[in-house]
């Protein structure tokens, strides 16, 4: 998510899974999952989305963590295990119960938001009763939302992900223009944005693009945001309210009379308590923990998934247990001690369409065809790192049964997870290589991850490339200059791009394909289209897709688009990530699947 | 005397100021990715970054930001901000994480040196004996023993976490340790792991010290006066064997402090200076690389200074010449 | 204490080997000597011929687990080379002194002048630190040092060479011992400074009464100071005598070569008399035999077997080892312009 620790620790940490293949050969479960809703997950892996019956309230949980959250501040909070601590402490319009997958869940909002007939305008009532915690306390309103969005264009906030989903607001983009020009001088006023009363919020849009914002706001930018105590925070450059936030949520960070974050030692610890002002009668969180104190710094990803699978009272944070402790763990810990759930990312090899020889769909074609992507996903572990992907929405997402499931989109260059080289030559004699084999300068560039598991990845790829007669050439570098100065740098981007992958910001498949395959979306830096995919027709799919509000059409749309951009083999999709999760034996924890990590306040401690 | 520190005390300071331009130029004009970018994150555009950059100040000529850089330094010790963990000052982040790493340095060296002293100065005396190739066995083991694996092998052996014996306490109890006794406990095992290795080759050097030392025409006097061996070893032979060690140690203590103990830090979870370090290049958070490098100059300069007035203090020929 | 002219101290056999990792190394064989009470004995030799190390092994400062010393040194009634360690400690630096060649190598580079002679007294006698410093400034002055009580608080760095020896014999008088041994005490010294010492060294012999070895290379500080001379070659003593006959008559060639290698100071030396060729021999491999056989011009077949040290000119005081005939040896040493040496060009 935010910051490239979604790519480099989420992701990374999360995939360097090397999981033998539990219970016999890689033989048939290369297409997928066979078990349970199509994720891969054996049954008993699968993440428990609910807390028990007996489900005891107090005591305190430990989260073990390797690194600290992004930021404290919901504002430009924007990665996977900050949401961790925002689900747990914040009340935004729209939350993800548990077991929540293909839509959220009202939560700051009384109910479901209303959309009107022509799809621009949506309007929420907020629920009574919800207060801010001390020093605040008072009672949430409308304006406190209006707010939170607000600041989040200012650059000392720089929300990442409001421009890109909520760039439809009426006077959205007036209002951004408008805050660069003053940094400090408050956030501005989003005109599309109104507050009739204290309990409703009405969001006028420009184009129908209702469904997005819809999902865009069960992020923590919607959590509210007292103006009259944050303005004095807002008015530095970069903000200071991550030192001082509110909370509406169960839990709080421990704080002093002036709201000073004593609970919060940035990379150290951050230590929840209960929310006096929290009202369980206006909440769908059980909340049984009393505390939950998160300890960060554990580098060491073996010793402290051994701590936490030996001891008590613990859970996983951001890190994820390396294979050899999560092959110990399948066989010795007790059940439910070990899960594992589809994070909503997925994994790809990126051919750069716009160079030859990729310029040339049959020479893509042939080489996704060439490629073991079993052999792939083996790279990064077995079974439990995640099915080989067919395609590119993940499972468990709205749109991923409509393009076709685990089985995949009927793309024949894609239908054996190991390669198929006849295939392939075929292809590359469509290509007008005669022998099948690549004649002349074949000469390929590809520019990696130099770390591992990334490199292994890259050095099966290269396999492919060689038995089609190219000649790889292969640069490995850190993760951020493969970012900053190759892939994402559409000037200086190789032939390859063979270490890269998509997290989702939520459960909306437009947040899976757009940024990633729409050519609008092509940057001359930062650019995030590594195969720089400019399709016409897939361009105009993927706008008039975004308008679409209606569930079930807008899955079906997108599983279109995501067939589209498969049959274009852009890349070589190898897998769908799992997320594994660890819990101390007496604790009862509950997975929240659209975060892929456990839910704070639906986890509880088991009696003695 | 005077004239003597004060001249040293002339050339820390424009250390300094070299050491501080040096680092800056590395990370400022030489920069391997964007920090507005990073900043920025993931699939923001173009414009974003831009704005980022320009907020921070990053659109600026290099002269004017390194003026801007050093000024913070000098007048409020503002070492920028992390891009990363809330944003939170950089000096801020090094203040909270300096005495975790004062009191594993502190405590190693003491206890280092209270090894290797008797070890190198035995084997020194007793040279060729069994104890003295033992040793010098035992401390070529350990010196060659990667501080990362000494460090998981004490855990799994000896921390009450995951260990097999469970005595000591193990990762990350630090942090969790609310009395100053608790924090010494939970650094026991770090103690041994980060001075292990130091011992060893101080235990060498203490002893091939001595047996120079042991072998200079002082000694042969000291002995001719008829001073008891004991005497002649602490007082004539140790004390001479012992001031090159001020100067190893001073250099030790200062890198340790700088954020050397990084390796021990992070298989610990000590919340120091150097588990901060091997964060920040894990984030490439670039301000706060900066800034512990930095901080890490400003303490190898300070020790290496006190290193020479002490051993001017030490070696009564150095005040003189 | 014995009775004035009675020896006070009596080396007899004296063997001194070091296990090295080359080999065993006889630094001294069977050496012999008799001190007596007030007397000054000059020992003479090359460096290596085992001058020094006869010396230390007397007190004990050549022990280790690598050195076997065997003979006898028997002082006061006691044997030294016997002695424990601790019984021994208790002698020297008290009854018998020593000091060195290097005086600021010999002394402690980090303590103060003061501080060393304290702790020179303080190790045999319990003195109160005042008094102690009250008597290292009696013994600075004694020793010819102006302005003794500032320069009590002075490094050894800060005083200069000769200043520094003069230091050094004060630290060795510190408790009036019966013996001083003065190992090359005047070497490192430039030559004013030189006559300076040994004058020093003499004036205290007189004043203090005890006995001194002088150890050197050099006959020209023997014939100043010594009553008796020990000339020694790769271990063992080629010649013995008091100091006249030894300039006058010298016995052994070893002896006629040193004297023809003599620098003095009141005549030009003699063009044409030679140095000793070759080397010393290597104490790893000696020769058989004599010793001296491989570098004499003189040698003849009854060399080959080693003479023993005993009186060949007539004199009983004046023993040597060489095997030629009283008058071969007046006939084949070189006297030119009242000058010997070993043969003429």
């Amino acid at each position: 998510m935010r910051r490239h620790p979604w790519l480099l620790t989420l992701l990374v940490l999360a995939l360097a899974l090397a999981l033998p293949a539990c219970g016999g050969g890689d033989d048939d479960e290369g297409g997928g999952g066979s078990t349970g809703g199509g994720t891969g997950i054996p049954e008993e892996f699968a993440a428990p989305t609910a807390p028990p019956e007996d489900a005891q309230p107090g005591g305190e949980l430990t989260v073990i963590a390797a690194e600290d959250i992004d930021y404290m501040d919901p504002g430009p909070a924007y990665y996977q295990f900050t949401y961790m601590v925002t689900a747990a402490a914040h009340r935004t319009l729209l939350g993800w119960k548990p077991d929540d997958t293909t839509e959220p869940s009202p939560d700051l909002a009384a109910e479901e938001p209303e959309i009107s007939d022509d799809g621009k305008t949506i309007t929420f009532k907020l629920r009574e009763g919800i207060r801010f915690s001390p020093p605040v306390d008072r009672e949430v309103t409308s304006a406190d939302v209006k707010y939170a969005i607000e600041r989040g264009l200012l650059p000392g906030v720089a929300n990442a992900y409001l421009p890109s989903y909520l760039g439809d607001v009426v006077g959205f983009k007036q209002a951004l223009k408008q805050a660069r020009e003053n940094p400090t001088g408050g956030a501005p006023d989003i005109p599309g944005i109104q507050t009739p009363d204290d309990q409703t919020l009405v969001i006028e849009l420009e184009r129908p693009t209702a469904a997005t914002v819809i999902q865009a706001l069960s992020l923590p930018i919607s959590a509210p945001v007292p103006e009259e105590y944050a303005k004095e925070f807002d008015a530095e450059n970069p903000s200071t309210y991550g030192e001082h936030v509110v909370f509406t949520g169960p839990y709080m960070v421990e704080n002093n009379a002036k709201g000073e974050l004593v609970g919060y030692k940035p990379g150290r610890e951050i230590r929840l308590v209960r929310n006096p002002n929290w009202d369980p009668e206006t909440d769908y969180r059980p909340a049984y923990l009393d505390a939950i104190t998160i300890r960060e710094g554990f580098a060491d990803t073996a010793s402290a998934s051994r701590r936490i699978l030996n001891g008590s009272a613990q859970v996983n944070g951001d890190l994820t247990p390396p294979p050899n402790v999560i092959q110990e763990a399948a066989q010795s810990a007790e059940p439910g001690q070990l899960t594992a759930t589809p994070s909503g990312g997925n994994r790809y090899i990126a051919l750069n369409t716009q160079a030859p020889p990729f310029d040339d769909i049959n020479v893509r074609k042939a080489v996704v065809a060439a490629s073991d992507r079993v052999a792939l996903r083996n790279t990064r572990g077995g079974e439990l790192v995640g099915p080989v992907a067919t395609h590119y929405i993940p499972p468990n997402f709205p749109g991923f049964e409509e393009a076709g499931g685990v089985e995949g989109t009927g793309a024949d260059f894609l239908a054996k997870p190991e390669g198929d080289i006849e295939l392939a030559k075929e292809y590359m004699r469509q290509a007008g290589y005669e022998s099948g084999m690549c004649e002349g300068d074949c000469t390929v560039t590809l520019v990696g991850d130099g770390a591992s598991p990334a490199k292994e990845t890259t050095a099966v790829f290269e396999d492919a490339l060689r038995a089609l007669g190219f000649e790889p050439q292969t640069r490995g570098v850190a993760r951020d200059i493969m970012y900053t100065r190759f892939c994402g740098n559409p000037k200086a981007a190789p032939n390859v791009c063979p270490s890269v992958g998509w997290l989702k910001d939520f459960n909306d498949p437009q947040s899976m394909l757009q940024p990633t395959f729409s050519g609008d979306q092509i940057q001359p830096s930062n650019n995030v289209n590594w195969p720089q995919l400019d399709v016409p027709e897939i361009n105009e799919a993927i706008d008039e897709a975004t308008l679409i509000a209606d569930p079930e059409e807008r899955a079906k749309a997108w599983g279109e688009i995501d067939k589209m951009i498969t049959e274009q083999a852009a890349a070589v999709p190898y897998v769908w990530d799992n997320q594994v999760n660890i819990q101390s034996a007496d604790v009862a924890g509950v997975i929240n699947l659209f975060n892929a990590n456990w839910d704070l306040a639906f986890t509880s401690l088991k009696a003695e | 005397m005077l004239r003597y520190i004060a001249r040293r005390l002339l050339w820390a300071v424009a250390l300094l100021f070299i050491v501080t331009a040096v680092i800056f130029v590395i990370f400022n004009v030489l920069p391997t990715a964007d920090p507005a970018q990073l900043r920025a994150g993931r699939g923001a555009s173009v414009e974003q970054i831009e704005a980022i950059r320009e907020s921070l100040g990053l659109n600026d000529p290099i002269h004017v930001r390194f003026a801007r850089y050093v000024e913070g330094v000098v007048t409020e010790f503002d070492l920028g901000r992390s891009i990363f963990q809330n944003n939170a000052p950089v000096r801020d982040i090094i203040f909270d994480r300096l005495p975790a790493t004062i009191m594993l340095t502190v405590g190693a060296a003491i206890l280092w040196l209270a090894v290797a002293i008797p070890v190198g100065v035995i084997s020194a005396v007793r040279r060729r004996s069994l104890l003295d190739r033992t040793t010098m066995i035992t401390t070529l083991t350990l010196i060659s023993a990667p501080v990362f694996w000494l460090g998981l092998v004490a855990l799994y052996l000896f921390a009450q976490d995951v260990g097999v014996i469970k005595i000591f306490p193990g990762i990350g109890a630090y942090s969790e340790a609310d009395t100053f006794l608790g924090k010494v406990g939970a650094m026991i095992l770090p103690w041994i792991v980060l001075a292990s290795a130091t011992a060893a080759i101080y235990a060498r050097y203490i002893r091939s010290q001595m047996i120079e030392v042991m072998g200079e025409d002082y000694i042969r006097t000291a002995r001719a006066k008829g001073a008891p061996e004991g005497v002649v070893v602490r007082r004539h032979g140790l004390r001479s064997a012992l001031t090159p060690v001020v100067t190893l140690l001073g250099v030790d203590i200062g890198t340790l402090l700088a954020g050397n103990a990084i390796l021990t830090e992070t298989v610990f979870n000590i919340p120091g200076v150097g588990g901060e370090l091997a964060s920040a290049i894990g984030q490439s958070d670039y301000e706060l690389i900066q800034g512990i490098v930095l901080f890490g100059a400003f303490f190898i300069v300070i020790f290496s200074l006190i290193v020479d007035v002490l051993y001017a203090y030490l070696d009564p020929r150095v005040r003189y010449s | 204490m014995s009775a004035p002219g009675t020896e006070l101290l009596s080396v007899s056999g004296l063997e001194v080997t070091f296990r090295t990792d080359a080999g065993e190394l006889r630094a001294v064989d069977g050496l012999s000597f008799d001190l007596r009470r007030g007397e000054i004995l000059g020992i003479v030799g090359e460096s290596g011929s085992g001058k020094s190390v006869a010396s230390l092994s007397i007190l004990g400062l050549t022990r280790g687990p690598d050195t076997v010393i065997s003979g006898r040194a028997e002082f006061d009634g006691r044997d030294l080379i016997a002695l424990g360690e601790e019984e021994l400690r208790e002698l020297r630096g008290n009854r018998i002194s020593m000091i060195f060649q290097d005086p600021l190598s010999s002394l402690h580079p980090f303590y103060t002048i003061g501080r060393q002679l304290i702790e020179a007294i303080q190790v045999h006698r319990s003195a109160r630190k005042a008094d102690a410093a009250a008597r290292a400034v009696e013994l600075l002055e004694m020793v010819g040092i102006p302005d003794a009580r500032r320069r009590l608080d002075e490094y050894p760095h800060e005083f200069s060479g000769g200043m520094r020896q003069r230091a050094m014999i004060a630290m060795a008088l510190a408790n009036e011992p019966d013996i001083l041994i003065a190992d090359e005490p005047t070497t490192a010294l430039d030559v004013t400074t030189q006559a300076q010492i040994l004058g020093l060294i003499k004036d205290l012999r007189e004043q203090l009464g005890m006995a001194v070895i002088m150890i050197t290379h050099d006959l020209g500080v023997v014939a100043e100071v010594a009553d008796r001379v020990l000339v020694m070659y790769a271990g063992r003593a080629v010649e013995s005598a008091p100091v006249d006959a030894l300039f006058y008559d010298p016995q052994h060639p070893y002896t006629w070569g040193l004297l023809g290698s003599v620098t003095r100071m009141d005549r030009p030396r003699a063009a044409k008399l030679a140095q000793i060729k070759g080397q010393p021999p290597s104490p790893l491999a000696l020769p058989a035999g004599c010793k001296f056989r491989p570098r004499c011009p003189h040698a003849f077949d009854r060399c080959a077997v080693e003479p023993p040290l005993e009186p060949r000119s007539g004199d009983s005081a004046h023993a040597d080892r060489c095997w030629l005939g009283p008058d071969e040896k007046r006939a084949k040493r070189v006297v030119e312009g009242g000058e010997i040496g070993l043969e003429a060009a």
